[in-house]
């Protein structure tokens, strides 16, 4: 056999988007699609009885953990058809969304700069990372780490610093980033997040199937490391790489940035905003005296 | 490595050769859907469930085009293989999965279908009966029966009966002067890892029922129930049929579980077939990937093919006698030598240079693990080379022609013998050939078509 050594087991961590507000815009109704996942969860499972899992759900004021968590409802006696590794995560996955909800209707308490319609991925995505980080430092054997996210928010701008350093944090630990976004427009972040680290971005059209979510998922992010060797993906040529800029959280096509820490900025500043350092104008004007334009040197245009 | 050929067959091959009716009827159980779809592998797995969901049947060309360019062939093979499987049903051009396939196997996933598909649980439990003492108890149990194997029963109760068939039927032992004795491939399943072990034995198992008479489906379906079993977990045997009893208490017998009146516990040895090893993969070479190495190692062996074991385990001091020369014994701890005798005992037991090796990574000393390959290659190339050294002569059959009484006549043959690439060996001057037995008939036929011709002339 000139196959390949089995591949290991993976470690999938789902970062679940439940911002209520982002998914009454959807037309596929959020417990649908809920049930999906938990069968694409199932079917992820299924694959290999060594495959981890872990669910990290979202919105706009907090993230938490679904699954692993320490809650067991020792009440329920198992239901009878289920295989008893889906039935745990199931009932954890469906109930933890239920509290995250009642009690995201409940406290209003929204961070600044956060609005409605926008979830705090960034901070899930770290929290995945972290999960990643242990479980691949604890296991004994090789485990395969890849993070998928369910996405339905818009982009906060806020949120760009932090989620790039996490795409970064992703792409150096060798994790995977798929995304499936489900509801409104591309989101410029995510599909940076998807081609920086090599996964699958993907926009669902619930409009016209509504099955096609879990079809999906099914398809493009189920497979693992050594089966996407083997397999085309969906490509996407056209992926926004401009940035946004660290002042405003416009995206521009060309900017200024601090020489000391990078930041980038759509105006010019006497002072970086990020690191405080000082631009000595005089220093720069000198030279340049000329056009007498930039603060900093101007940012090359990224591919 | 033809000796393996007695493992050859796994899990998967049995099915494959099932007829087709049995097939549809296996698929009518989620549980056994879900088994048989643990058994495949991983690339099996992804083009199950790419089509898990899709209602319509697609081209065959379109589910190709899915592979990379120089993948294609693997993608080809395996897709025959869910062919050969029944799963995946063809109609002009077009794939979809078998009906009661995808039905069944999405009832598994969303927890629908038959009541108690995956068992029924019992509502008490004895709390004594924790997942330590499950895998304490069939360790214990497997032990044992290998040990009777070896030899080594001295203090260890004798297996029971159905085991004792079960262990005669594979010929894995076979009675000889009175006594059981273990056999080559005995030795051979002595170094394999257990789960390929209790493949082997409960495919045993399954020819058995096939001669008793017994439905063989409903056997298999039993058996990939009690694999999607729960470990630690207590099920209920009040609602089993008859057979489901009877095959209960055989199996019991091996430690696959443990019975308590009308409630059952199932071990590790049952419910970790699905996994770390794939069944489609069992015994195919001696690589060995790190997932399979097991936690407990404890052989050390160092380029001078001296060997130090940690173990106290009398069972793997047995196996080990298998091809190490043991030299000294301590509470914890043996040494021995690998040298070329002790090879050729274990070669001549019908143990190969494979499966020594492969034994030895599985089961090497983590203090091994650091190093790559985990083996020193002077003492893996050494245990070849004595392999090597006894193939030297191979029996094959064959017919031998001699007293050609001319020339032409030899010549005639032999070049004809030549064009089918039949001739095994040959000698020219004293006019004699060697042929394969299966050119032998058309060689005969080419001779006596060519002397009528002379006769009459």
């Amino acid at each position: 056999m000139s196959e390949a050594a089995e591949p290991e087991a993976s470690l999938l961590v789902v970062v679940l988007d439940t911002n209520t507000a982002a998914w009454e815009r959807c037309p596929l109704q959020f417990d649908r699609a809920l049930q999906q996942v938990v069968i694409f969860l199932n079917a992820y499972l299924a694959l290999k009885p060594e495959n981890k899992l872990a669910v990290i759900a979202t919105n706009k004021s907090e993230c938490r953990y679904l699954y692993p968590t320490e809650f067991t409802d020792e009440t329920t006696i198992p239901e009878m058809q289920v295989y008893e590794q889906f039935r745990d995560v199931d009932t954890k996955v469906l109930t933890g969304v239920q509290k995250m909800i009642e009690s995201g209707s409940m406290s209003s308490d929204t961070p600044a700069g956060i609005e409605q319609g926008q979830s705090q991925v960034s901070r899930a995505l770290s929290k995945a990372l972290c999960y990643i980080n242990r479980g691949t430092k604890a296991s004994v054997n090789k485990i395969w780490p890849r993070i998928l996210v369910v996405s339905v928010a818009d982009d906060a701008p806020r949120e760009y610093i932090a989620l790039m350093n996490t795409i970064f944090a992703a792409q150096k630990l060798g994790v995977l980033i798929d995304v499936c976004k489900v509801v409104g427009s591309d989101s410029v972040f995510l599909q940076q997040a998807a081609e920086i680290t090599g996964g699958n971005y993907l926009k669902v059209d619930t409009q016209e199937n509504r099955g096609s979510l879990l079809q999906s998922l099914m398809f493009t992010c189920l497979a693992d490391h050594f089966t996407r060797s083997m397999l085309y993906s969906p490509h996407n040529d056209l992926i926004d790489f401009r940035a946004t800029c660290f002042c405003h959280k416009r995206v521009v096509d060309i900017g200024y940035v601090c020489s000391v820490c990078l930041s980038i900025f759509c105006k010019m500043a006497p002072v970086c905003s990020t690191c405080k350092t000082k631009f000595s104008f005089k220093l720069v004007r000198a030279p340049s005296a000329a056009n007498g334009t930039s603060a900093g040197k101007k940012k090359p245009p990224v591919n | 490595m033809g000796s393996e050929g007695a493992f050859k067959s796994t899990i998967a091959e049995y099915l494959e050769d099932l007829p087709a009716q049995f097939c549809q009827q296996l698929f009518t159980k989620p549980a056994a859907c879900l088994a048989i779809f643990r058994l495949l592998s991983t690339l099996g797995k992804h083009i199950i469930m790419s089509m898990l969901y899709l209602d319509a049947p697609i081209e065959l060309t379109d589910v190709l085009q899915w592979a990379k360019p120089g993948k294609t062939k693997s993608f080809k093979s395996k897709i025959h293989r869910l062919r050969k499987l029944r799963i995946l049903v063809e109609n002009s051009g077009k794939v979809s999965l078998d009906p009661m396939f995808r039905q069944e196997l999405r009832n598994a996933l969303t927890g629908g279908g038959d009541f108690g598909s995956f068992g029924i649980p019992a509502t008490t439990r004895d709390l004594r009966i924790t997942e330590a003492w499950l895998e304490k108890y069939a360790n214990e149990k497997w032990e044992a029966i290998l040990h009777f194997m070896v030899g080594q029963n001295a203090e260890m109760p004798q297996p029971s009966d159905s085991v004792l068939h079960i262990l005669k039927m594979s010929r894995l032992m076979e009675r000889r002067e009175g006594d059981m004795r273990i056999t080559n491939s005995g030795f051979q399943f002595l170094l394999q890892d257990v789960s390929s072990q209790v493949w082997t034995v409960l495919l045993q198992y399954l020819r058995l029922a096939e001669d008793q008479n017994m439905d063989v489906v409903e056997v298999l379906n039993f058996l990939f129930q009690l694999v999607g079993l729960q470990l630690g977990i207590a099920y209920r045997t009040d609602r089993f049929s008859q057979s489901q009893r009877k095959m209960l208490s055989e199996l019991k017998d091996f430690g696959l579980m443990y019975q308590q009146g009308d409630v059952f516990y199932p071990t590790q040895l049952v419910t970790s077939l699905t996994s770390a090893m794939n069944a489609e993969h069992t015994s195919n070479n001696g690589q060995v990937s790190t997932t399979e190495m097991s936690a407990d190692g404890y052989v050390i062996l160092e380029t001078n093919c001296r060997v130090y074991a940690y173990t106290s385990s009398p069972l793997q001091i047995a196996i080990l006698n298998l091809f190490v020369h043991l030299v000294s014994r301590f509470p914890n701890f043996v040494t021995g030598v690998i040298t070329r005798d002790s090879i050729r005992r274990a070669l001549s037991n019908g143990i190969t240079a494979d499966q020594i090796v492969t034994y030895m990574t599985v089961y090497a000393h983590p203090h091994m693990r650091n190093q790559m390959p985990v083996l020193p290659i002077t003492v893996t190339d050494q245990i070849r080379l004595w392999e090597n050294e006894r193939n030297r002569l191979k029996p094959t059959a064959s017919y031998f022609y001699k007293d050609f009484h001319q020339r032409q006549d030899f010549e005639r043959v032999y070049k004809y013998a030549e064009d089918l690439g039949a001739i095994l060996w040959c000698n020219i001057e004293k006019r004699q050939i060697v042929v394969t037995p299966a050119a032998h008939v058309v060689i005969m036929q080419y001779v006596r078509g060519h002397r009528k011709p002379e006769q009459r002339g």
